[in-house]
């Protein structure tokens, strides 16, 4: 009795109470919606991972609108990841898909799926899609995957075209991403224009891309990294709105045991026969500018802050050459970076460092230049530099490292350049040499 | 805080709970849930209270605070609030949090919304199915058959 009078008390009552709250299972009464708004919070796999908590669960997970597959390792076979993507894909049933990620090494043989997954993503709508299928030793039958560049074709264009059914457009598409991924028609231009939503396009070790056109009225970055011996002529027709700017080449060994090797100029020379207005950044490799005989033809880049030159194998003559004649076509220059790391110096001259004449820049105010080394060339595009110069605050040299530690010979000559540079600065400029 | 009612900068509206609680807000700090506001846009008469008809009394008071909180945004930099909306969503039980989210789904307070799933999603990472099943009392109703098929189809995912 005395028990029930305990039992009885008002507060005993609320805990008690309290508890059976507690005890209800409140998550799993949402709404489909808000369960999946959880659950996309989650990882791919963790998403997956709930469809086992209960019956209410096992479909949650099926609008998870990120597929990013690039968690799964790759030491796995490609049979292995193409069994798992295609399993996870089957049970989809989302509306639209914001990301699909692939990022291991696939070749050409799995065409069929990977045909598949492009058309998948962009039947749900996808506005990122990054394939990486790089990264592995590439051994003898290696081919890469070609991208059915038709999927950039127009939509009302593909619903003409009954051939192609389960591909249309990616009409929502506004990042891409394609690592060792061929390329094998132009990614077309005219027709695709009005309806490209493309804000970023990335392609690396894309081999054998031959030819690329671009007509992206709303691209605002675009980086090409990868090896540079086949004639690629890429073209970015018409980017209004393209701020970033990123071509880099490996022109590596193979090109130097083959100087002939054609450079494809048409690449550099159509990049900037169009104009663009909003571009601020760029880095580019020099490579790209060999063979190139007329930089008078170069745009203006009404625009441009920064500007990184990438000398890799390339000489520093055709380095400074083209860092003055993009300068002088760069009225609002504020930065202008040269990696000299890989080439090799230039003891004496061979031929005149040919500079345009310029006249005087008014907003270039700072000069960094990694991988310096006493070089004939570099002394005197910097002294031309800050002759035409108005703005200038501060250079900043690094010397290139070398393997033997205490080189002195090097640093000593590095010394003598600085100090010959000094005489010729104003007072105002703040010269910084690390060794 | 302490203007007068003429000045339609800030307005007073009363909201009224499902279970018959008044509230007197800021304008600027109802409307920043989309519910209010279209409810407002609708309305003669400002002065009669709002009916926010699914939301408890003590929910809407914890509503009402976040959305003070979100309304004067120059007093706090971003860092202070991020800070003050973790420790108010880990103040909230389990129970409460359903309701909250319930609430902000409903009045359509987008960072609210955003908080509290963010914050069940955070209960869920890094447990284990049984782990995730324990703190929500979600219970298995599958037969041992049925769990094991649905981890084979993607055996993967389940794996540590």
């Amino acid at each position: 009795m005395a028990n029930s009078s305990v039992l009885g008390h008002p507060l005993f009552r609320n805990l008690k109470k309290l508890k059976r709250i507690e005890e209800k299972d409140r998550i799993s009464e949402l709404s489909d919606e808000l369960l999946s708004n959880i659950v996309a919070r989650l990882t791919l796999k963790e998403a997956i991972a709930t469809s086992i908590l209960s019956k209410r669960w096992t479909n949650v997970w099926v609008s998870y609108p990120f597929l990013d597959f690039g968690f799964l390792q790759i030491n796995y076979y490609p049979e292995v990841l193409v069994h798992r993507v295609n399993n996870v894909l089957e049970k989809f049933d989302g509306g639209k898909l914001d990301k699909f990620r692939i990022v291991h090494p696939m070749s050409e043989r799995f065409k069929s799926h990977i045909d598949e997954w492009i058309a998948f993503a962009t039947r749900n709508r996808v506005s990122e899609l990054e394939l990486n299928f790089g990264s592995w030793r590439r051994h003898e039958g290696f081919n890469n995957y070609y991208v059915p560049l038709h999927v950039f074709a127009r939509e009302d264009m593909m619903i003409s075209n009954r051939s192609s059914p389960n591909v249309r457009s990616f009409v929502s598409l506004t990042d891409l991403r394609l690592t060792a991924v061929n390329l094998s028609d132009p990614i077309n231009a005219k027709n695709t224009a009005p309806h490209l939503k493309l804000k970023s396009l990335k392609l690396y070790d894309c081999f054998d891309l031959k030819k690329l056109e671009l007509l992206a009225p709303n691209l605002v970055s675009f980086n090409y990294e990868g090896d540079y011996k086949k004639r690629l002529c890429t073209s970015i027709k018409d980017a209004p709105q393209l701020a970033s700017l990123r071509l880099s080449v490996e022109t590596g060994f193979e090109s130097d045991m083959h100087p002939i090797f054609p450079r494809g100029k048409n690449f550099i020379f159509n990049q900037f026969s169009s104009y663009l207005p909003k571009l601020e950044s760029m880095v580019v490799s020099v490579a790209l500018f060999e063979d190139m005989s007329n930089f008078m033809e170069l745009c203006v880049f009404s625009n441009l802050k920064t500007l990184v030159l990438d000398a890799n194998s390339s000489s520093i003559r055709l380095c400074c050459q083209v860092a003055a004649f993009i300068i002088s076509a760069s009225p609002y220059l504020e930065l202008l970076e040269l990696n000299l790391s890989s080439t090799k110096a230039s003891l004496k001259k061979m031929e005149a460092l040919e500079l345009p004449s310029m006249s005087p820049h008014k907003n270039l105010k700072e000069v960094k230049l990694s991988g310096f080394r006493a070089d004939v060339y570099i002394v005197d595009f910097l002294a031309s530099l800050v002759e035409c110069t108005d703005s200038l605050l501060k250079i900043n040299l690094s010397a290139y490292a070398t393997h033997r530690s205490g080189d002195d010979l090097f640093v000593e000559n590095c010394k003598i350049c600085v100090q010959e540079l000094r005489k010729i600065l104003y007072t105002n400029v703040q010269l910084i040499f690390h060794d | 805080m302490a203007s007068t009612s003429t000045s339609t900068l800030s307005r007073k509206l009363i909201l009224k709970s499902s279970d018959g609680e008044k509230f007197e807000v800021d304008e600027n700090v109802a409307m920043q849930s989309q519910t209010i506001k279209h409810m407002i846009e609708d309305l003669d008469d400002i002065n009669s209270p709002i009916p926010v008809s699914i939301v408890t009394g003590t929910i809407l008071s914890k509503v009402i605070e976040y959305c003070k909180k979100h309304a004067t945004e120059d007093s706090d930099s971003d860092e202070q609030l991020k800070q003050w909306d973790k420790e108010y969503a880990n103040n909230m039980d389990l129970n409460t949090l359903y309701y909250l989210l319930l609430a902000a789904n409903y009045m359509e307070i987008k960072g609210l919304l955003e908080l509290i799933t963010q914050c069940v999603a955070d209960m869920i990472k890094g447990k284990s199915p049984e782990e995730i099943r324990a703190h929500f009392n979600i219970k298995n109703d599958f037969t041992p058959q049925e769990e094991a098929n649905i981890r084979n189809e993607n055996p993967w995912a389940f794996e540590n």
